[in-house]
């Protein structure tokens, strides 16, 4: 079975938990099974793999209905977590995200909206490509390109929100320095 | 702010694709030529790359053997 482990770690950050991630992973094998004759021999295993799971989490969670929406992705389009810690006078360096553990690092990525969280688990943790990710989730590549930036958005915005609730970074008091505002020209 | 040039923006509005490998040959070339003049997109571009590392690194899941067996033997099972 080629990418049991692989299948269940993306299983398990997409259904945030290791029963149901347990249940789609042995639900994709069977459905993989069941239509191998499908499969073109000589294209990408990986991916199709990765397909079917995506399918079978989507169908799953459709029918549970009980995905919390925690994070707006819209709101952070413009985001920077680089420009953020720039402006609060902190070297912009990931050596001090490295600090942050893994498991809030996780919480964050699995508080991001579904297709989102799946643009950034396949692009940055699976390392597929965008026209790889456009097959799997079945979208047209621009569509890959503004989930991921959202998906991407909002894990710099709730990493942002962890590092200063820790006191890892002090934002600037808006009372000493006037708000930047942004030029839109 | 930094960022304020033509190229700069130019730089960021691409940065993604660079560093995702997306990119093409010529707009890399563009991309390596600005990065080699303007230490400050250099840093960013480097900050966006560690990070992307690390999330990778923080994110991803090695399940136990045991927890691949048992799964192997419960498809198997299933699949009979």
């Amino acid at each position: 079975m080629p990418f049991l482990g692989q299948l269940y770690g993306t299983a398990l950050r997409l259904t945030r938990n290791p029963a149901d991630a347990d249940e789609v992973v042995q639900e994709t094998f069977l459905r993989a099974y069941r239509s191998f004759d499908q499969f073109e021999q000589g294209t990408n295993l990986k991916a199709w793999l990765y397909k079917i799971l995506t399918n079978t989490f989507i169908s799953s969670y459709r029918k549970k209905q009980r995905e919390p929406q925690t994070v707006s992705a819209d709101a952070n389009e413009d985001f920077s977590l680089y420009d953020r810690l720039v402006e609060a006078n902190v070297s912009p360096e990931a050596e001090l995200l490295d600090r942050i553990p893994d498991e809030e690092v996780k919480q964050a990525l699995e508080a991001i909206p579904e297709q989102f969280r799946t643009a950034v688990l396949l692009a940055d943790v699976e390392g597929f490509s965008y026209q790889e990710i456009a097959e799997i989730t079945g979208v047209a590549i621009g569509t890959v390109m503004s989930r991921l930036h959202r998906g991407r958005k909002a894990l710099q915005r709730a990493l942002w929100d962890y590092a200063k609730q820790r006191g890892m970074v002090t934002e600037e008091e808006p009372w000493s320095t006037p708000r930047r505002t942004v030029d839109r020209s | 702010m930094e960022h304020a040039k033509a190229d700069c923006r130019s730089f960021l509005a691409r940065l993604y694709l660079y560093l995702d490998g997306e990119i093409d040959e010529l707009s890399k070339a563009d991309i390596d030529r600005h990065l080699e003049a303007c230490s400050g997109c250099e840093q960013h571009l480097v900050f966006e790359r560690d990070l992307k590392a690390l999330v990778r690194k923080k994110c991803s899941e090695q399940p136990s053997e045991v927890l691949i067996e048992r799964l192997r033997v419960e498809i198997r099972a299933r699949l009979h």
